[in-house]
């Protein structure tokens, strides 16, 4: 039964990439209505186990078959919306995929997408961007889904609290940002 | 509309830079036919998200060059030394600057543009064998690069000089590069080289960057001109100071020979090719050129040489220590997101930690915790 309180989640490469590694991502596809953007979708080809051993992820076979949503946005368009707020020498520098996955969040058919990620550069950036409140850790996900495992620091609520605040802090001082802005 | 025409524009300029063909580059982008990078150049279509990422990683460009269109910051020159028969290499130039142009970022965002460190130029126009041998030596200690120069030598210069060392697997005939800016040199060695033959590459490259040769243009692997021959005369000081080698020499000196296996053993100690060690022995006038000559060429040093030689590793950094160190920096800080950090070093995300990792970066502890300074 998918969760009624948090439903479509659009997904960061690390997080499926882990999720994967730890044998969630099914899990996670059952709970969740998940979104990827289609240059993570690109992008997240593989992972390595425990034992270092490369494993394929097909993320575009989960596609067709329905399990999950691929979204797209122009380059342009989706460049704008992150770097005419934010200034790519001073604030936070973002790969093709976090950008897109961003700038979908600002669409208005999107205005429901919840971003999940562990990146310390694209929470600051979301936080510059005044959407915070829409992005969470893969723990707060697991939570919300009723999942329960050790996971890595870098995906924790504690994680995620402590770059918020520091996106906080950043958008106080005009860190990062254009100085016109 | 004219942003989307600029955008294509710019495909199609760099594209053409790299001598790629427009059926080429749509078929490596996965285009169903190459009609559709040509409406995308033509700016009668617009580029998506994903389309961009994957040209701007076979253009080996980032993707703001194609959408934040500003004047080029840096302009860049490489000499390459590589036989005449090598072909160009469009997209290792390419690559090359990218990756410099990511470490000038890199070192703006951190501000140390400001406390780059000067280099000692060598201002002699003229030198003999012997002088340029000399200012290796000279250089040698200016370095600190202490017992064993070929080993710190590459640290050093990327540490302290700011001079980063970039391996990349160039092809076959192709075995070294500088590039610089207007106010930054870097040095790219083949890491497909053996670890000691890069070793030299690097000294040799040192002295290209320090001597002031108007020239940019590249030279061949058995160039014979002045210039190469002082660079490599300048890498065999730099590489093997007189006190250095005096101290190695002295070991055998009462047994009045030297074996076979004590020179093989002791290049390989010293981070160079035994042949290295040999001529410079006979440079410092210590055997005779006809010995040395026939000591080469004889199959037991070959022999063992190989024998020794083959227990070592020939794994080359992941492009540059520091450059892998600078970008972790900026990713604990929150000035790189991982998967920009990943593209910055060129690999796909998964590995992004196994590369941090060989640098002694553990991806999963908190760098953050500061401690005053009384």
């Amino acid at each position: 039964m998918k969760t009624t309180v948090l439903k479509c989640l659009l997904l960061d490469a690390d997080v499926i990439i882990y999720l994967f590694k730890i044998g969630l991502w099914k899990a996670f596809m059952d709970r969740f209505d998940v979104f990827v953007s289609s240059t993570v979708a690109n992008e997240v080809c593989f992972y390595r186990n425990s034992i270092g051993n490369q494993i394929s992820i097909d993320l575009k076979g989960e596609y067709k078959s329905g399990k999950i949503k691929i979204l797209d946005i122009d380059a342009e368009k989706a460049y704008n919306v992150v770097y005419s707020t934010i200034n790519r020498d001073t604030g936070p520098e973002l790969h093709m995929g976090e950008i897109e996955s961003i700038a979908l969040m600002m669409e208005k058919d999107y205005s429901n997408l919840i971003l999940c990620t562990g990146d310390g550069g694209a929470i600051i950036a979301a936080c510059l961007l005044g959407i915070k409140e829409r992005i969470i850790s893969l723990e707060e996900g697991m939570t919300r889904g009723g999942m329960k495992k050790n996971i890595k620091k870098q995906f924790t609520k504690r994680w995620m609290k402590k770059w918020k605040k520091q996106g906080e802090v950043n958008l106080i001082q005009g860190i990062g940002l254009h100085k016109e802005k | 509309m004219k942003k989307r025409e600029g955008i294509g524009k710019r495909l199609r300029e760099t594209r053409r830079s790299i001598e790629m063909t427009l059926k080429e580059a749509a078929k490596k982008a996965g285009f169903r036919n190459y009609q559709t990078l040509a409406k995308i150049e033509d700016g009668k279509r617009s580029v998506k998200a994903m389309e961009l990422a994957i040209l701007a990683d076979i253009y080996a460009r980032d993707i703001s060059f194609f959408l934040s269109p500003s004047p080029a910051r840096y302009s860049f020159s490489i000499s390459w030394r590589k036989s005449k028969e090598t072909k160009k290499l469009p997209i290792i130039e390419q690559t090359l600057k990218t990756l410099l142009e990511r470490y000038l970022s890199l070192e703006e965002k951190f501000g140390m543009k400001e406390r780059r460190p000067s280099l000692p130029l060598i201002v002699k126009k003229h030198l003999s064998y012997e002088s340029a041998a000399e200012l290796g030596e000279e250089c040698a200690k200016f370095l600190g690069l202490g017992k064993r120069p070929a080993l710190s030598l590459s640290y050093t210069l990327e540490k302290d000089r700011n001079i980063p060392v970039f391996y990349l697997k160039l092809p076959g005939g192709t075995s070294a590069a500088t590039i610089s800016s207007n106010d930054i040199s870097a040095i790219c060695i083949n890491s497909n080289e053996a670890p000691w033959r890069r070793n030299f590459d690097i000294a040799h490259e040192f002295f290209h960057i320090i001597y002031p040769s108007k020239s940019d243009s590249s030279c061949g692997l058995n160039d014979t001109t002045n210039i190469e021959k002082w660079a490599n005369a300048f890498a065999s000081g730099l590489l093997l100071p007189t006190d250095v080698v005096q101290k190695f020499f002295n070991r055998f000196r009462t047994k009045k020979e030297l074996t076979v296996l004590n020179l093989v053993m002791g290049a390989n100690d010293l981070g160079v090719s035994t042949a290295a060690l040999v001529w410079r022995i006979v440079n410092l006038g210590w055997i005779k050129r006809i010995d040395a000559e026939e000591l080469l060429q004889s199959d037991i040093l070959k022999a063992q040489d190989r024998e020794i030689r083959s227990q070592i590793s020939w794994e080359s950094p992941h492009l540059s220590n520091h450059f892998v160190s600078m970008v972790f920096k900026a990713v604990s800080e929150g000035l790189l997101s991982r998967a920009k950090a990943a593209e910055y070093l060129m690999i796909n995300l998964a590995n992004l930690d196994t590369v941090f990792l060989k640098e002694g970066f553990y991806t999963d502890e908190d760098y953050s915790i500061k401690v005053p300074i009384t």
